[in-house]
Protein backbone atom coordinates (compact mmCIF):
# COMPACT_ATOMS: atom_id res chain seq x y z
CA UNK A 1 0.00 0.00 0.00
CA UNK A 2 1.56 3.28 -1.11
CA UNK A 3 0.62 6.82 -0.22
CA UNK A 4 -1.10 9.09 -2.70
CA UNK A 5 0.69 12.39 -3.30
CA UNK A 6 -2.58 14.34 -3.03
CA UNK A 7 -2.27 15.29 0.64
CA UNK A 8 -5.38 17.44 0.59
CA UNK A 9 -7.64 14.59 -0.45
CA UNK A 10 -6.00 12.19 2.00
CA UNK A 11 -6.64 14.69 4.80
CA UNK A 12 -10.34 14.63 3.92
CA UNK A 13 -10.71 10.85 4.01
CA UNK A 14 -11.54 10.55 7.73
CA UNK A 15 -14.15 13.30 7.40
CA UNK A 16 -15.49 11.65 4.26
CA UNK A 17 -15.75 8.38 6.15
CA UNK A 18 -17.76 10.12 8.88
CA UNK A 19 -20.00 11.92 6.41
CA UNK A 20 -18.85 15.38 7.31
CA UNK A 21 -17.71 17.37 4.26
CA UNK A 22 -20.18 19.46 2.31
CA UNK A 23 -21.64 18.24 -0.97
CA UNK A 24 -19.01 19.95 -3.11
CA UNK A 25 -16.16 18.51 -1.04
CA UNK A 26 -17.70 15.05 -1.13
CA UNK A 27 -17.98 15.22 -4.91
CA UNK A 28 -14.33 16.25 -5.13
CA UNK A 29 -13.22 13.35 -2.92
CA UNK A 30 -15.37 10.86 -4.82
CA UNK A 31 -14.02 12.08 -8.14
CA UNK A 32 -10.48 11.54 -6.89
CA UNK A 33 -11.30 8.12 -5.42
CA UNK A 34 -12.64 7.01 -8.78
CA UNK A 35 -9.19 7.37 -10.29
CA UNK A 36 -6.84 6.72 -7.33
CA UNK A 37 -6.28 3.17 -6.11
CA UNK A 38 -4.00 4.28 -3.25
CA UNK A 39 -6.69 6.47 -1.77
CA UNK A 40 -9.32 3.76 -2.21
CA UNK A 41 -7.07 1.36 -0.29
CA UNK A 42 -6.43 3.93 2.40
CA UNK A 43 -10.15 4.63 2.74
CA UNK A 44 -10.85 0.88 2.95
CA UNK A 45 -8.30 0.57 5.71
CA UNK A 46 -9.79 3.49 7.63
CA UNK A 47 -13.24 1.95 7.22
CA UNK A 48 -11.90 -1.33 8.59
CA UNK A 49 -10.52 0.47 11.63
CA UNK A 50 -13.83 2.23 12.17
CA UNK A 51 -15.77 -1.02 11.93
CA UNK A 52 -13.35 -2.80 14.24
CA UNK A 53 -14.21 -0.28 16.93
CA UNK A 54 -17.87 -0.11 16.00
CA UNK A 55 -19.20 -2.39 18.75
CA UNK A 56 -20.04 0.43 21.11
CA UNK A 57 -20.48 -0.37 24.78
CA UNK A 58 -24.13 -0.38 25.76
CA UNK A 59 -25.30 2.94 27.10
CA UNK A 60 -28.61 3.39 28.91
CA UNK A 61 -29.79 6.78 27.70
CA UNK A 62 -32.79 6.84 30.07
CA UNK A 63 -30.55 6.18 33.08
CA UNK A 64 -28.19 8.96 32.04
CA UNK A 65 -31.04 11.42 31.53
CA UNK A 66 -32.56 10.57 34.91
CA UNK A 67 -29.21 11.29 36.57
CA UNK A 68 -28.97 14.75 35.02
CA UNK A 69 -29.67 17.84 37.14
CA UNK A 70 -33.30 18.89 36.78
CA UNK A 71 -34.16 22.12 35.10
CA UNK A 72 -37.73 23.23 35.77
CA UNK A 73 -37.54 26.72 34.40
CA UNK A 74 -35.13 28.85 32.49
CA UNK A 75 -32.66 31.23 34.10
CA UNK A 76 -34.30 34.26 32.55
CA UNK A 77 -37.68 33.46 34.11
CA UNK A 78 -36.10 32.70 37.48
CA UNK A 79 -34.10 35.87 37.38
CA UNK A 80 -37.24 37.85 36.60
CA UNK A 81 -39.12 36.19 39.44
CA UNK A 82 -36.28 36.81 41.85
CA UNK A 83 -36.24 40.41 40.77
CA UNK A 84 -40.01 40.70 41.27
CA UNK A 85 -39.82 39.25 44.78
CA UNK A 86 -37.08 41.69 45.62
CA UNK A 87 -39.14 44.59 44.30
CA UNK A 88 -42.20 43.58 46.32
CA UNK A 89 -40.08 43.18 49.46
CA UNK A 90 -38.52 46.59 48.90
CA UNK A 91 -41.94 48.19 48.38
CA UNK A 92 -43.35 46.62 51.55
CA UNK A 93 -40.32 47.78 53.53
CA UNK A 94 -40.63 51.28 52.13
CA UNK A 95 -44.33 51.49 52.98
CA UNK A 96 -43.75 50.12 56.47
CA UNK A 97 -40.95 52.57 57.18
CA UNK A 98 -43.02 55.43 55.78
CA UNK A 99 -45.96 54.44 57.98
CA UNK A 100 -43.81 54.29 61.08
CA UNK A 101 -42.27 57.67 60.30
CA UNK A 102 -45.70 59.18 59.75
CA UNK A 103 -47.00 57.73 63.01
CA UNK A 104 -44.03 59.08 64.94
CA UNK A 105 -44.41 62.54 63.39
CA UNK A 106 -48.14 62.62 64.02
CA UNK A 107 -47.87 61.54 67.59
CA UNK A 108 -45.12 64.08 68.15
CA UNK A 109 -47.13 66.99 66.85
CA UNK A 110 -50.46 65.82 68.33
CA UNK A 111 -49.05 65.13 71.78
CA UNK A 112 -49.93 61.47 71.89
CA UNK A 113 -49.16 60.00 75.30
CA UNK A 114 -47.02 57.27 73.87
CA UNK A 115 -44.49 59.72 72.61
CA UNK A 116 -41.57 60.40 74.80
CA UNK A 117 -41.15 64.06 74.12
CA UNK A 118 -38.44 66.34 75.25
CA UNK A 119 -39.75 67.64 78.55
CA UNK A 120 -37.37 70.34 79.13
CA UNK A 121 -34.84 71.96 76.94
CA UNK A 122 -32.13 73.57 78.93
CA UNK A 123 -29.20 75.27 77.38
CA UNK A 124 -26.02 76.03 79.21
CA UNK A 125 -23.12 78.02 78.09
CA UNK A 126 -19.84 78.73 79.88
CA UNK A 127 -20.36 81.50 82.30
CA UNK A 128 -24.03 81.11 82.67
CA UNK A 129 -25.30 77.97 84.23
CA UNK A 130 -28.80 78.32 83.06
CA UNK A 131 -30.34 79.80 80.01
CA UNK A 132 -34.00 80.38 79.45
CA UNK A 133 -35.49 76.98 79.48
CA UNK A 134 -38.68 75.66 78.14
CA UNK A 135 -40.61 72.61 78.86
CA UNK A 136 -43.62 71.07 77.32
CA UNK A 137 -45.64 67.99 77.35
CA UNK A 138 -48.03 66.87 74.73
CA UNK A 139 -47.94 68.58 71.37
CA UNK A 140 -46.85 71.94 70.16
CA UNK A 141 -50.48 73.00 69.86
CA UNK A 142 -50.80 72.73 73.65
CA UNK A 143 -48.18 75.40 74.31
CA UNK A 144 -49.10 78.89 75.45
CA UNK A 145 -47.84 81.91 73.55
CA UNK A 146 -45.12 82.60 76.10
CA UNK A 147 -43.95 79.03 75.95
CA UNK A 148 -43.70 79.19 72.18
CA UNK A 149 -41.77 82.43 72.43
CA UNK A 150 -39.42 80.84 74.95
CA UNK A 151 -39.01 77.85 72.67
CA UNK A 152 -38.09 80.03 69.71
CA UNK A 153 -35.61 81.98 71.83
CA UNK A 154 -34.04 78.78 73.01
CA UNK A 155 -33.85 77.45 69.45
CA UNK A 156 -32.06 80.60 68.33
CA UNK A 157 -29.56 80.11 71.12
CA UNK A 158 -29.01 76.50 70.10
CA UNK A 159 -28.48 77.40 66.47
CA UNK A 160 -25.94 80.04 67.47
CA UNK A 161 -23.77 77.51 69.24
CA UNK A 162 -20.91 75.88 67.36
CA UNK A 163 -21.98 72.49 66.13
CA UNK A 164 -18.78 70.94 67.39
CA UNK A 165 -19.70 71.80 70.91
CA UNK A 166 -22.88 69.90 71.13
CA UNK A 167 -22.04 68.78 74.66
CA UNK A 168 -22.83 72.25 75.89
CA UNK A 169 -26.41 71.81 74.88
CA UNK A 170 -28.06 69.86 77.61
CA UNK A 171 -31.41 68.27 77.46
CA UNK A 172 -32.65 67.31 80.86
CA UNK A 173 -35.86 66.08 82.30
CA UNK A 174 -36.13 68.74 84.98
CA UNK A 175 -38.52 71.50 84.16
CA UNK A 176 -42.07 72.41 84.17
CA UNK A 177 -44.40 69.55 83.65
CA UNK A 178 -47.86 70.09 82.42
CA UNK A 179 -48.05 73.75 83.19
CA UNK B 1 -24.63 9.07 9.03
CA UNK B 2 -22.12 8.97 11.85
CA UNK B 3 -23.18 9.45 15.41
CA UNK B 4 -22.77 12.91 16.77
CA UNK B 5 -23.76 14.35 13.44
CA UNK B 6 -27.14 15.81 12.77
CA UNK B 7 -29.51 15.63 9.87
CA UNK B 8 -30.24 19.02 8.34
CA UNK B 9 -33.73 18.90 9.86
CA UNK B 10 -32.48 18.16 13.38
CA UNK B 11 -32.09 21.00 15.87
CA UNK B 12 -28.55 22.14 16.54
CA UNK B 13 -26.87 21.35 19.84
CA UNK B 14 -27.06 25.03 20.78
CA UNK B 15 -30.83 25.01 20.17
CA UNK B 16 -31.29 21.93 22.33
CA UNK B 17 -29.16 23.45 25.09
CA UNK B 18 -31.34 26.54 25.07
CA UNK B 19 -34.50 24.43 25.20
CA UNK B 20 -33.14 22.47 28.14
CA UNK B 21 -32.31 25.71 29.95
CA UNK B 22 -35.94 26.69 29.45
CA UNK B 23 -37.07 23.50 31.15
CA UNK B 24 -37.53 21.11 28.19
CA UNK B 25 -36.35 17.72 29.48
CA UNK B 26 -36.75 16.16 26.04
CA UNK B 27 -33.91 18.36 24.82
CA UNK B 28 -31.62 16.65 27.33
CA UNK B 29 -32.68 13.24 26.04
CA UNK B 30 -32.00 14.32 22.47
CA UNK B 31 -28.51 15.55 23.38
CA UNK B 32 -27.67 12.35 25.26
CA UNK B 33 -28.95 10.19 22.40
CA UNK B 34 -26.90 12.20 19.94
CA UNK B 35 -23.56 12.01 21.74
CA UNK B 36 -23.61 9.06 24.16
CA UNK B 37 -22.58 6.43 21.62
CA UNK B 38 -19.54 8.33 20.36
CA UNK B 39 -18.48 9.09 23.92
CA UNK B 40 -18.81 5.44 24.93
CA UNK B 41 -16.75 4.39 21.92
CA UNK B 42 -14.10 6.98 22.76
CA UNK B 43 -13.93 5.97 26.43
CA UNK B 44 -13.75 2.35 25.38
CA UNK B 45 -10.90 3.08 22.97
CA UNK B 46 -9.07 4.70 25.88
CA UNK B 47 -9.09 1.30 27.58
CA UNK B 48 -12.06 1.86 29.88
CA UNK B 49 -14.60 -0.38 28.18
CA UNK B 50 -15.93 -1.84 31.41
CA UNK B 51 -16.43 1.62 32.90
CA UNK B 52 -17.63 3.24 29.68
CA UNK B 53 -21.26 3.63 30.73
CA UNK B 54 -20.32 5.05 34.11
CA UNK B 55 -17.85 7.49 32.60
CA UNK B 56 -20.34 8.57 29.94
CA UNK B 57 -22.99 9.19 32.59
CA UNK B 58 -20.55 11.19 34.73
CA UNK B 59 -19.58 13.15 31.64
CA UNK B 60 -23.16 14.21 30.96
CA UNK B 61 -23.87 14.98 34.61
CA UNK B 62 -20.82 17.23 34.78
CA UNK B 63 -21.59 18.85 31.48
CA UNK B 64 -25.23 19.58 32.30
CA UNK B 65 -24.24 20.90 35.73
CA UNK B 66 -22.01 23.43 33.99
CA UNK B 67 -24.05 24.23 30.90
CA UNK B 68 -24.71 27.75 32.19
CA UNK B 69 -20.98 28.40 31.97
CA UNK B 70 -20.57 26.72 28.57
CA UNK B 71 -19.66 29.60 26.29
CA UNK B 72 -19.86 27.69 23.05
CA UNK B 73 -16.31 28.56 22.01
CA UNK B 74 -15.86 24.91 21.12
CA UNK B 75 -18.59 22.54 19.97
CA UNK B 76 -20.59 20.67 22.58
CA UNK B 77 -19.20 17.43 21.20
CA UNK B 78 -15.59 18.57 21.69
CA UNK B 79 -16.45 19.77 25.18
CA UNK B 80 -18.01 16.42 26.07
CA UNK B 81 -14.97 14.53 24.79
CA UNK B 82 -12.73 16.81 26.84
CA UNK B 83 -14.72 16.11 30.01
CA UNK B 84 -14.76 12.36 29.32
CA UNK B 85 -11.02 12.34 28.76
CA UNK B 86 -10.44 14.15 32.06
CA UNK B 87 -12.63 11.63 33.86
CA UNK B 88 -10.70 8.74 32.34
CA UNK B 89 -7.37 10.28 33.32
CA UNK B 90 -8.62 10.90 36.88
CA UNK B 91 -9.93 7.37 37.06
CA UNK B 92 -6.64 5.92 35.95
CA UNK B 93 -4.69 8.04 38.40
CA UNK B 94 -6.89 6.75 41.18
CA UNK B 95 -6.44 3.16 40.00
CA UNK B 96 -2.71 3.62 39.77
CA UNK B 97 -2.57 4.89 43.32
CA UNK B 98 -4.65 1.99 44.55
CA UNK B 99 -2.90 -0.78 42.70
CA UNK B 100 0.56 0.76 42.58
CA UNK B 101 0.95 -0.53 39.08
CA UNK B 102 3.32 0.81 36.48
CA UNK B 103 2.64 3.66 34.14
CA UNK B 104 -0.61 4.26 32.36
CA UNK B 105 0.97 3.29 29.09
CA UNK B 106 2.01 -0.08 30.45
CA UNK B 107 -1.53 -0.84 31.54
CA UNK B 108 -2.86 0.04 28.09
CA UNK B 109 -0.40 -1.94 26.10
CA UNK B 110 -0.33 -5.02 28.26
CA UNK B 111 -3.93 -5.68 29.09
CA UNK B 112 -6.43 -3.62 27.19
CA UNK B 113 -6.30 -5.13 23.75
CA UNK B 114 -5.53 -8.62 24.90
CA UNK B 115 -8.70 -8.57 26.98
CA UNK B 116 -10.71 -7.33 24.04
CA UNK B 117 -9.52 -9.99 21.63
CA UNK B 118 -12.40 -12.22 22.61
CA UNK B 119 -14.89 -9.60 21.59
CA UNK B 120 -13.69 -9.53 18.02
CA UNK B 121 -14.87 -12.49 16.06
CA UNK B 122 -13.67 -11.35 12.68
CA UNK B 123 -10.03 -12.12 11.96
CA UNK B 124 -9.53 -8.93 10.00
CA UNK B 125 -10.83 -6.90 12.90
CA UNK B 126 -8.55 -8.74 15.24
CA UNK B 127 -5.67 -7.75 13.03
CA UNK B 128 -6.79 -4.13 13.14
CA UNK B 129 -6.93 -4.19 16.92
CA UNK B 130 -3.42 -5.61 16.97
CA UNK B 131 -2.16 -2.88 14.64
CA UNK B 132 -3.83 -0.08 16.60
CA UNK B 133 -2.58 -1.63 19.83
CA UNK B 134 0.97 -1.05 18.66
CA UNK B 135 0.48 2.69 18.63
CA UNK B 136 1.54 4.88 21.51
CA UNK B 137 -1.40 5.99 23.70
CA UNK B 138 -1.30 9.51 22.24
CA UNK B 139 -1.07 8.27 18.65
CA UNK B 140 -3.93 5.88 19.27
CA UNK B 141 -6.13 8.53 20.85
CA UNK B 142 -5.55 11.00 18.02
CA UNK B 143 -5.91 8.35 15.32
CA UNK B 144 -9.19 6.98 16.68
CA UNK B 145 -10.69 10.42 17.32
CA UNK B 146 -9.97 11.23 13.70
CA UNK B 147 -11.01 7.96 12.09
CA UNK B 148 -13.90 6.90 14.34
CA UNK B 149 -15.41 10.27 15.19
CA UNK B 150 -14.24 12.45 12.31
CA UNK B 151 -12.87 15.15 14.60
CA UNK B 152 -10.75 17.85 12.99
CA UNK B 153 -7.17 18.43 14.12
CA UNK B 154 -8.35 21.54 15.92
CA UNK B 155 -10.99 19.58 17.84
CA UNK B 156 -8.54 16.80 18.63
CA UNK B 157 -6.05 19.36 19.91
CA UNK B 158 -8.71 20.75 22.28
CA UNK B 159 -9.72 17.33 23.54
CA UNK B 160 -6.22 15.93 23.96
CA UNK B 161 -4.66 19.15 25.20
CA UNK B 162 -2.16 19.45 22.38
CA UNK B 163 -1.67 21.54 19.25
CA UNK B 164 -3.17 21.14 15.80
CA UNK B 165 0.29 20.57 14.35
CA UNK B 166 1.13 17.90 16.90
CA UNK B 167 -2.23 16.21 16.31
CA UNK B 168 -1.55 16.13 12.57
CA UNK B 169 1.89 14.58 13.10
CA UNK B 170 0.49 11.99 15.51
CA UNK B 171 -2.23 11.07 13.03
CA UNK B 172 0.11 10.57 10.09
CA UNK B 173 2.63 8.60 12.15
CA UNK B 174 -0.21 6.42 13.42
CA UNK B 175 -1.57 5.96 9.91
CA UNK B 176 1.82 4.83 8.65
CA UNK B 177 2.26 2.41 11.55
CA UNK B 178 -1.19 0.89 11.13
CA UNK B 179 -0.66 0.53 7.37
CA UNK B 180 2.66 -1.22 7.91
CA UNK B 181 1.15 -3.61 10.43
CA UNK B 182 -1.80 -4.46 8.23
CA UNK B 183 0.23 -5.20 5.11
Amino acid sequence: MTDCSNIEIREWLPEYLNGMPGAARRAEVESHLASCEDCREELAMLRLVREAFAPTPAVDVAAIVSALPKRTRGPVMRSWRQSQVFQVAAAVSFIALGGISLAVARSFFNGEPTVVAVDTLRTATPGSDFMPAISFSGGVSDLEDEDIEALLTALETIEALPVTESSEVLMTGTGRQGS
Amino acid sequence: MAEGLTDPGDPLDSTLIQRWKEGDERAATALVERHAGALARYVSSMGERDAAEEVVQDTFVRAFSSLDTFRGESSLRTWLFTIARRLVVDRRRAMRRRREVGTLDDVDAATEYTALDGLIANEARKKVWGAVGKLSPTQREVFLLRVNEGLSYKEIAEVAGTTEGAARVHYHNALRTVKENLE
